[in-house]
């Protein structure tokens, strides 16, 4: 059942730009695969162990630029930008998680809002490394195989194949030790620690984590558009990021992906609205929290189980004192 | 042997002495019950063996090791592990994830291996289950292992908790109140899973308040008041120990068990 | 790693000497620009003064605190430049009709999300500064609009030490304002019903305090102390839907690097700001606007508790 549905999304996901034939679509399309792909990130850090980041647009930059200075001031080959972004991105996502080990909720969230300021102002007034408020532009289309990817529908695949691949990791992860681990931390520091996980660490991990998704997906962002400028990496779009993933449903990697399509697509219906479709997109944000808590995929989740219906377990009582239990401790003592 | 021993251990809150100068010796393999009246720094007491707080003086030895200061998450690596009073357990997580996390520290995969699949990982996350399942079925919650953890009513949560220490492979648990809350048959059947966790060899230290409990399965009980320790001994020497009924006066159950 | 952060103070570094020949830092120009700083500062004072004081009320930082200064700025625009009305008649109305905003946004954006964790309520009110900023500009336009001043360019000037009028304005409402506030809390029944009701929800429901009303007061003013600010600080800014964001970071660190929750913290955190950002801002001019979060890193890092806050309140 699960994997019909898996196998119907990705053949869904393969067939959309067939589907839909203009370049505008196919545009949006490489969009939706890196925003995912970014939101996946966030997931970690926010979704899985409970810690506000909103510094995930300037993970995104740092990899975008890193990148694109690497391949057009370098002349690098994307294939050595791309890896580069993800470990610069990486390091700067473990430096934040520093502050996590102090600090908590909106205080960590104000931590990562004033880092992603400060990375969009070093952007924006470091011209000689950054090319100020100009940009960079003729970042190169990379070559997979000998093939350039050098239009938007291409450039979808190769997107879509990144973000595969990453949905993998994520969900590997999430059934982990370590994905324990985070979600450990966000129920209840102190019984997580007490339980043997080193909180501070598995922090570190989960930034490491957000970053080096949000650096990838800067990467083949810069590659994709050919051209960038601090503008986008602004905390704006770091408050989006945290929309996806709060209202496709946080903590859940289907869920987060369903976020992220939701809120790149979501104003291109709302065109009709004309001017209007802004407000209403933020009036939209404003009802779904309201009306679902839980976000699109527990929605979805809840329907799931009103049609199958949740499966009838028998609770019997604890066990009555005499009977015999069904299995012995074999956990003992270690050596 | 000795498996836990505090040296004039201390705990001062500014101009409080909430434990003060206590000398503990518990044997491997006992049960040891840590009883007081209301703040006389019991729960204070595990804090500190549990690493949640540091002491202000004294030391503590774990296995013959000093472990003063150590972080709890080393702690559960030593093989210590502990209950909250008032339950902390991971509510949006299922009861097996609960138990699961106990496992964390017996299990090394790392990140590399986890994300490409190595067969070790495999191995090790099927051992995992196999290990969680047994804790609870041990404890008996085998069948509600896919409830979030949340769902389950107070007296299986203590359960739960108690569960998830275990899966830790504990040698000395400490235990902050587990009978608080349950009702007498759920304590009967906790009295019934302590003795089981004892005979696994698993030393128990225990604060309690239902005297049932504790002079029914207690082989040593400390007494403390005011944060000091004011008598030890087995339960029939505690229950006629006149200083002890001074402390406890006017609490006539304990002196009718 | 530390490339970006060399290359951050080597190019201070030579605008300060580069700069500084023409520039003599007298002591003048430095009293200056205290001055407008306290100003700037002033105002921040007054938006962290809004969040905090809906913080302690529900434990909610509101994203959409910066609309509300833009909204009010809006506002005063249609008042005075559309409908031409006398400067006293159009402030009141300003005041009044944000009586009504913060009640509005109190029961959209929060009440349906009271018994909630704060993440759901954090996202409505992003969905709320969403929805405001762009019926702003539907309403009133992309263009930066400019907000008529009382004083327009008049400056004071006192021995060589000019002040800009509307700098000592600010400085002037905002004093007579705290005072009001004062007595608001501490001598009106009002004020203690509303103090009690941020200090413990269930003791004051117990008392007999309609807390739910007494939260909507508390958007009510947080909204009217957005109101006074925009009327404050709109004649020298230029108005647009985005010109709360910014005023509302800053004074959201602000009141962190006071002692978050503290509302004399928030008040020495904001005019603390302001001033730093004066005096950096004349020397590191690029980074005028980070200055804010680099002192916040700072005193995240060594005094979580703030510099004016006594102990560290949340641990959420």
């Amino acid at each position: 059942m699960k994997f019909i549905l898996i196998f119907l999304i990705l053949a869904f996901a393969i067939v959309a730009p067939l589907i839909w034939t203009t370049d505008y679509w196919h545009h949006l399309m490489v969009l939706a695969a890196i925003y995912a792909i970014v939101a996946l990130g966030l997931n970690f850090t926010l979704g899985l162990t409970g810690q506000l980041s909103l510094a995930q647009a300037a993970f995104w930059g740092i990899g975008a630029y890193t990148s694109a200075l690497l391949t057009v001031r370098h002349e690098l080959s994307f294939w050595i930008g791309l890896p580069a972004a993800a470990a610069v991105s990486a390091l700067f996502g473990i430096l934040l998680g520093f502050p996590s080990f102090k600090l908590s909720g909106h205080y960590l969230a104000m931590t990562t809002i004033g880092f992603g300021i400060i990375v969009r102002l070093v952007l924006q007034n470091e011209t000689d490394l950054t090319g100020g408020a100009d940009g960079i532009a003729g970042i190169p289309a990379p070559t997979l195989l000998g093939f350039d990817i050098d239009d938007n529908r291409k450039f979808y695949y190769f997107a879509l194949g990144f973000l595969i691949l990453l949905s993998i990791v994520a969900l590997r992860v999430q059934h982990s030790r370590a994905g324990r681990a985070f979600q450990a931390i966000r129920e209840n520091e102190m019984a997580a620690s007490a339980t043997g996980v080193n909180i501070n660490r598995y922090k570190l991990i989960a930034f490491m984590f957000s970053a080096l998704y949000a650096g990838i997906a800067g990467s083949l962002y810069a590659h994709s558009a050919g051209y960038i400028s601090p503008d986008t990496f602004s905390f704006d779009q770091s408050v989006i990021f945290l929309v996806m993933l709060v209202l496709g449903g946080s903590g859940s990697v289907y869920g987060t992906l369903l976020g992220a399509i939701l809120i790149t697509f979501l104003p291109e219906w709302l065109r009709f609205l004309k001017s209007y479709y802004m407000a209403v997109y933020g009036a939209g944000v404003l009802l779904m929290m309201i009306f679902l808590p839980t976000g699109m995929w527990g929605l979805l989740e809840m329907i799931h189980e009103r049609i199958i219906g949740k499966p009838v377990e028998v609770i019997p009582p604890l066990d009555r004192p005499g009977e015999p239990r069904k299995a012995e401790l074999s956990v003992g003592a270690k050596k | 042997m000795e498996i836990l021993k505090t040296i004039q251990l201390s705990k001062h809150f500014g101009g409080l002495k909430a434990v003060d100068k206590v000398d503990l010796s518990i044997q491997k393999g006992e049960i040891r019950a840590l009883i007081g009246p209301n703040g006389s720094g019991k729960t204070t007491i595990l804090n500190i063996l549990s690493g949640i707080y540091q002491p202000t003086e004294g030391k503590i030895l774990f296995k013959g090791m000093d472990i003063t200061g150590k972080k709890p998450h080393i702690l559960v690596e030593y093989g210590m592990a502990r209950t909250f009073q008032n339950i902390r357990l991971f509510p949006e997580l299922t009861v097996l994830q609960n138990v699961k996390v106990g496992q964390h520290c017996r299990t090394k995969s790392d990140l590399v291996s986890i994300i490409f699949g190595l067969s070790g990982a495999r191995k090790e996350e099927r051992h995992i289950e196999e290990k969680a399942m047994q804790v609870l079925e041990f404890v008996g919650l085998q069948d509600k292992r896919n409830r979030p953890a949340k769902s389950l009513p107070y007296g299986q949560q203590r359960l739960l908790e108690l569960a998830r220490a275990l899966a830790t492979e504990p040698e000395l648990l400490l235990l902050d109140e587990p009978a608080a809350g349950l009702n007498p048959h759920e304590t009967e059947v906790l009295d019934d899973l302590l003795i089981k966790i004892r005979n696994q060899g698993i030393t128990l230290l225990l604060v309690e308040h239902d005297m049932n409990l504790v002079m029914g399965i207690s082989d040593y009980i400390t007494v403390l008041n005011f944060g000091a320790k004011i008598a030890q001994g087995t339960p029939e020497e505690i229950q006629n120990n006149p200083e002890v009924i001074e402390a406890y006066l006017g609490k006539e159950e304990v002196l009718q068990t | 790693m530390d490339c970006f952060l060399s290359v951050v103070y080597c190019n201070g570094f030579r605008q300060w000497t580069t700069d500084n020949g023409q520039r003599s830092v007298d002591f003048i120009t430095f009293l200056q620009l205290i001055i407008s700083g306290l100003a700037m500062g002033a105002i921040y004072a007054l938006v962290a003064l809004g969040f905090v004081l809906i913080y302690n009320a529900v434990g909610i930082v509101n994203f959409a605190q910066g609309e509300f200064i833009m909204i009010p700025a809006f506002f005063g625009i249609t008042a005075l430049v559309t409908w031409y009305l006398p400067v006293p008649v159009a402030y009141s109305l300003v005041l009044a009709a944000m009586v009504v905003f913060g009640l509005v946004f109190e029961l959209i954006a929060y009440y349906p999300l009271r018994n909630r964790p704060f993440l759901p309520v954090v996202i409505s009110t992003i969905g709320a500064s969403i929805l405001l900023k762009n019926l702003a500009q539907n309403i009133w336009g992309a263009i930066p609009l400019r907000f008529p001043g009382l004083f327009e360019t008049g400056t004071l000037n006192l021995g060589g030490l000019r002040i800009g009028l509307q700098h000592l304005l600010i400085l002037g409402v905002t004093l007579i304002l705290l005072i009001l506030q004062y007595l608001l809390f501490e001598k009106t029944l009002l004020g203690k019903k509303m103090q009690a009701t941020a200090q413990d929800k269930q003791t004051a429901r117990l008392m007999g305090i309609p807390i739910n009303k007494m939260i909507a007061l508390t958007f009510i003013y947080s909204a009217l102390l957005g109101g006074v600010a925009a009327l404050l600080v709109a004649p020298i800014l230029n108005v647009t839907k985005d010109m709360g964001g910014p005023i509302a970071l800053k004074a959201f660190s602000s009141s962190i690097i006071g002692g978050f929750g503290s509302i004399p913290g928030a008040i020495l955190g904001g005019l603390f700001v302001g001033v730093i950002e004066a005096i950096a801002g004349k020397y590191y001019s690029a980074y005028t606007d980070g200055v804010a979060f680099f002192v916040l890193i700072a005193v995240l890092l060594f005094r979580p508790q703030g510099i004016f806050g006594e102990r560290i309140a949340e641990k959420a």
